[in-house]
């Protein structure tokens, strides 16, 4: 379960993060809606332990920061953050091995779940952004942490990618963790979601849950484009 | 096509007022320390000019391989991403964008006069060498990296496919330096009797017959410059139209080959653009380049990363890196290039200390070499990391972490550590025996990795105010740290001397490990409070 309480992140006298609330349940996906610049990245680095900022953060009930939370949480950065003359293969090893996981086999499950088995010798710098994404959520998988969390997930997907990607949400939803997704693609987040929180200027300006067949309901579309435009759909 | 690039060079010089001012102040700089060359009234060698132009030819031959480096390692190698984006996809040729790869390598060329400069009251102190003089030397030099430069960038252009083949230029020039120093020291041993002859020989004489020495002259482009440039020292007019018809020469067969030539550089170019970026990036750390160990080639061959765990993934996935990179990995380029001219500082030491002295030369040698850390080692690889989310995630504490992380560099620090080694004790022969020198390389390796320390601390403490404060805070703290150091380390060795020494050599150790176990415990220390750099500072 993740937990967000009061967050505010100020760089100099810009508010990124205005005192932000909001949880995901195991089990459930969360989106961080918004325009570029609502302060989605600001607040998923700050999940991620990489920002200061003022609040609490808690990742099944433990700081943030605690050695046991950093354990459980899984964060795929919006660009993949790769190195150059390591292959893919030696990403997936290094990160078990830093994260001292013991099977072995969870590299090889992965390499063939994200069918980057045949691309296993290609050194990061060698391949493209789809499969930077995906070697970087395989490093973010590898020590099966029960929160994920995704910045900007469909930035240079190709279709198929972002088909699997969103097969891959499904499978840990159903796996009982809770995935936290940043993006500004409406488009693509279609109704796998859970609850999703419209951000605007540093703040949550909506959030929305997802029922199906609730006809009083205005859908995502619609609420995101009267919140950041002040318009209709 | 040049009009545009023009354009686009001015419009970003413009807007960049604090470089301006940092070039105006340079020149400056440069132009008064020449002219106070012949101010200075202490000579150390008083009309030695033999020695003296001993000196200028080694410096000299010093000019061709920087200039040699700098066009070999930027040229077709040195493309931004922008200029891969507008010049190689533009409407250029390929000889056009060769050209514009000179501008690359031209900062460094530029520093490195500005440093010739700036060094000459020095060498006047030294040799007694007037304004004149020097300015015969600073123009031969210039024209030295004028001829040099452009045809090194046509070299890397050639040369650029595979590491193979890029190496072969690089080993050709490594072994006719070594061929020209095997050749000088078998005619110093035919004209002074024995090897034993010759290591007892002062820094002066050796630098006399270097001036002399008819290896030297047929080196390559250099030699001869050289001997234009002794007739231009001695007044012989002469010189003028040999050095019009040689440069006309030159100039005729870069022209040619520039012409002749079917480039085939762009893929390359485009490959190492993003590697290019990573070191831009590093570069506005305030580190330099080649101190990151950023690499433009690696190749996947069947080496196995399988070691580390916890943290120490960390230190084994650095090491597996550096090997992967190159397999000389361990060769800093920056480190070898100041460690040179601290042997410079070296030699001019123990020509003026007596024979009975020569502690004092060692003494001076660490020192110097603990000085030149403050440049050469800045954070190593260590600050690439903190362009990934990696080392801030890994759930290890952010001690060990650094910690591992740096240790990564031990084999770069120990080879460097023993080049200062072997430099020492070319100069300081008797008194640098094996206790001494054990206790320097020990010492070397503790304080490079407090040097590593101290640059991530300001890397990250105040990367914000830009590379420049970074650099300087970070030379400062290095300085203060030597200084620090010492006086605890002094009065721990004043102590154990008067117990244990029973010589000069053992003395010497006990000092220098002294130092060692000082700046070790404040690299602990820095270590310690390094964490906060993890722990408590926005990642990116």
């Amino acid at each position: 379960m993740l937990s967000v309480n009061g967050v505010t992140k100020k760089y100099k006298n810009f508010l990124a993060n205005d005192n932000l609330s909001f949880t995901i349940d195991n089990g459930e996906i969360g989106i961080l809606l918004g325009p570029n610049g609502a302060g989605k990245s600001t607040i998923i680095k700050s999940i991620a332990g990489l920002l200061k900022y003022s609040g609490t953060i808690e990742i099944n009930g433990l700081d943030n920061h605690d050695m046991e939370a950093k354990r459980q949480l899984g964060y795929i950065p919006e660009i993949p953050a790769l190195y150059d003359t390591l292959t893919v293969e030696e990403h997936l090893e290094f990160i078990r091995r830093a994260y001292k996981v013991e099977d072995i086999s969870v590299k090889e499950k992965l390499l063939e779940r994200f069918e980057l088995s045949d691309k296993r010798k290609k050194m990061g710098k060698e391949l493209s952004k789809g499969m930077q994404q995906k070697v970087s959520i395989c490093c973010a998988l590898i020590h099966n942490p029960s929160v994920i969390i995704f910045d900007e997930p469909m930035v240079g997907l190709d279709p198929h990618a972002i088909k699997e990607l969103k097969q891959v949400f499904q499978e840990l939803k159903a796996e009982g963790k809770s995935v936290l997704i940043s993006t500004h693609m409406i488009d693509t987040i279609e109704d796998y979601w859970d609850v999703a929180h419209i951000m605007m200027n540093g703040k949550i300006a909506a959030t929305k849950h997802n029922r199906p067949g609730n006809p009083e309901d205005k859908s995502l579309d619609e609420l995101f484009f009267e919140i950041t435009e002040g318009t209709k759909a | 096509m040049v009009s545009a690039t023009l354009y686009r060079k001015l419009n970003m010089a413009k807007r960049k007022p604090v470089a301006w001012i940092i070039v105006i102040v340079g020149i400056i700089s440069a132009v008064s320390s020449v002219i106070s060359a012949d101010k200075i009234t202490f000579h150390l060698y008083e009309g030695d000019e033999m020695m003296t132009f001993g000196i200028l030819s080694a410096l000299l031959l010093f000019a061709f391989d920087y200039s040699f480096a700098v066009g070999f390692r930027s040229g077709v190698l040195g493309y931004s991403l922008a200029d891969v984006t507008f010049h190689m996809a533009g409407p250029f040729t390929k000889r056009f964008n060769l050209l514009l790869s000179f501008e690359y390598g031209l900062s460094s060329i530029l520093v490195f006069f500005w440093i010739l400069c700036v060094n000459m009251p020095f060498f006047s102190m030294w040799t007694g060498l007037g304004t004149k003089d020097s300015l015969v030397f600073l123009l031969f030099a210039l024209i030295v990296s004028a001829v040099i430069f452009p045809l090194t960038s046509y070299v890397s252009a050639r040369f650029s496919s595979g590491m193979k083949a890029r190496l072969i230029p690089v080993l050709v020039l490594i072994a006719l330096h070594f061929l020209g120093a095997f050749l000088f020291i078998r005619d110093l041993i035919g004209k002074y009797g024995s090897f034993e002859n010759v290591k007892s020989l002062k820094s002066n004489v050796i630098f006399g017959e270097l001036g002399q020495s008819r290896i030297l002259r047929s080196f390559p482009v250099a030699g001869q410059f050289i001997t234009l440039m002794e007739k231009a020292l001695k007044g012989d007019l002469m010189f003028v139209p040999v050095l019009a018809a040689v440069l006309v020469v030159y100039g005729a067969v870069l022209i040619l080959l520039y012409r002749k030539t079917k480039f085939d550089y762009y893929e390359d170019a485009y490959s190492n653009a993003q590697k290019i970026a990573d070191i831009i990036e590093a570069s506005k750390a305030g580190v330099e380049a080649v101190n990151t160990g950023i690499s433009r080639t690696a190749t996947v061959g069947n080496e196995k990363f399988d070691k580390g765990w916890g943290a120490s993934a960390f230190f084994h996935m650095h090491l597996f890196e550096n090997r992967r990179t190159s397999k000389l990995f361990f060769v800093n380029k920056v480190a070898l290039v100041y460690r040179a001219f601290a042997l410079l500082i070296l030699f001019m030491v123990d020509g003026v200390v007596p024979d009975d002295l020569e502690a004092v030369v060692v003494l001076t040698g660490v020192v110097t070499m603990l000085v030149l850390n403050a440049i050469v080692f800045g954070g190593g690889k260590t600050v690439l990391e903190f362009n990934r989310p990696y080392i801030f995630l890994v759930p290890e504490s952010s001690v060990r972490k650094l910690a591992m992380c740096l240790t990564a560099d031990i084999p770069e620090m120990a080879f460097d550590a023993l080049i200062c080694t072997v430099m020492i004790k070319i100069v300081a022969f008797h008194e640098f025996t094996w206790f001494p020198m054990i206790s320097f390389i020990i010492l070397m390796i503790t304080f490079d990795l407090l040097s590593s320390a101290t640059g991530l601390l300001c890397v990250r403490l105040l990367g914000g105010f830009g590379k420049f404060a970074v650099m300087f805070v970070r030379y400062m703290a290095i300085l203060a740290l030597i200084v620090i150091g010492m006086i605890p380390s002094n009065i721990m060795a004043g102590l154990l001397v008067a117990v244990i020494a029973d010589s000069m050599a053992t003395a010497l150790g006990i000092i220098i490990l002294s130092m060692a176990a000082v700046y070790f415990l404040i690299w602990i220390a820095m270590i310690f409070l390094s964490r906060n750099i993890l722990e408590k500072i926005d990642a990116f």
